[in-house]
């Protein structure tokens, strides 16, 4: 059997959230919308290159509420794309804020970290090569110890 | 009319007049089938969308008898239908109305469906099946989602046979 996590997040201005993320990460909403009486959007979804994200306005009343008004976000999403750092320069270019500039990880990725404009995290990555445990424990050093 | 409504909107890869085409001429292809989504028993009659401003939208049967879903109300080709819409269970009197817009975006079209006026309905009323106020609204929107997400797929098929 297997089981499918599906990310679900809530933000201030869910139809803007929707062109962000097509514009940053290129992004094709992939279902249908539903928004209610007064305009905010009930239920939406967006994928990216096939990994769907499920995305709500605020709903106050039943203490569905985004970072913005929870003073930040314990959760980041990792991201695999092809070219971590042309894709954090279209996310910035869109908006986002970069938290962590694009550069090669001692695990074996190029990546970044962002801030959108909604307050969700994203690490941005590209997979440079794969890094043994031995490998990755004699570039950190004492760093940390890895088991 | 009262205002209470959802409005459910679907990408489509395709161009506005095509998917307005489509939607009006091919509906009886893309609706989806059987109780939940045809409208009377035998739930096997034919969808008919009868173009213009004076159209209707009937369902039409084996042994020649026929449903009005409903008129026409407001008929831009291409960009916006709106027509009354009335169930089997709804008396005389009792009517909603269903906005279709047809807004071009970058690569295709963004249908919008607004199914307004349910607060007509009482609250006891056959077609509410025990739902009021947001939860029948989503279940409403849900109905939708799945003819509207039926269209996206069907245009797609469309677009690979062409």
């Amino acid at each position: 059997m297997s089981n499918t996590i599906t990310p679900y997040i809530t933000v201030k201005g869910a139809a803007s959230a929707i062109e962000f993320y097509k514009k940053a990460f290129g992004a094709v909403e992939s279902a249908p919308r539903y928004t209610e009486p007064g305009g905010r959007v009930g239920h939406a979804e967006f994928s990216i290159g096939g990994a769907r994200i499920m995305l709500a306005d605020e709903h106050p009343e039943i203490g569905v509420l985004s970072p913005q008004s929870l003073g930040g976000s314990p959760t980041m999403f990792h991201l695999t794309v092809a070219d971590a750092g042309a894709t954090v320069a279209r996310a910035a270019a869109a908006g986002a804020s970069i938290l962590r500039a694009v550069q090669e990880q001692p695990y074996g990725e190029r990546s970044g970290t962002i801030e959108d404009p909604f307050g969700h995290r994203w690490m941005v990555a590209t997979h440079v090569e794969d890094v043994s445990n031995e490998e990755l424990q004699k570039r950190v050093g004492d760093t940390y110890q890895i088991s | 009319m009262t205002n209470r409504s959802v409005v459910v909107s679907i990408e489509v890869d395709a161009a506005p007049s095509l998917a307005f085409d489509v939607f009006t001429t091919q509906m009886d292809r893309w609706w989806l089938r059987g109780p939940k989504h045809r409208f009377q028993a035998p739930w096997n009659g034919t969808l008919v969308f009868e173009p213009g401003p004076a159209g209707r939208l009937f369902e039409q049967y084996a042994d020649g008898t026929a449903f009005v879903i409903g008129r026409v109300l407001r008929w831009a080709p291409g960009e916006r239908i709106v027509l009354s819409w009335r169930l089997p269970s709804f008396a005389d009197a009792e009517v909603t109305e269903v906005d279709i817009r047809f807004d071009a975006i970058e690569g295709g079209t963004r249908v919008s469906v607004e199914h307004r006026g349910w607060d007509a309905l009482r609250s006891d009323h056959p077609a509410r099946h025990g739902m009021q106020g947001r939860d029948y609204e989503y279940m409403k929107a849900n109905l939708w989602a799945e003819n509207l997400t039926s269209l996206k797929q069907y245009l797609v098929q469309q677009d690979h046979r062409s």
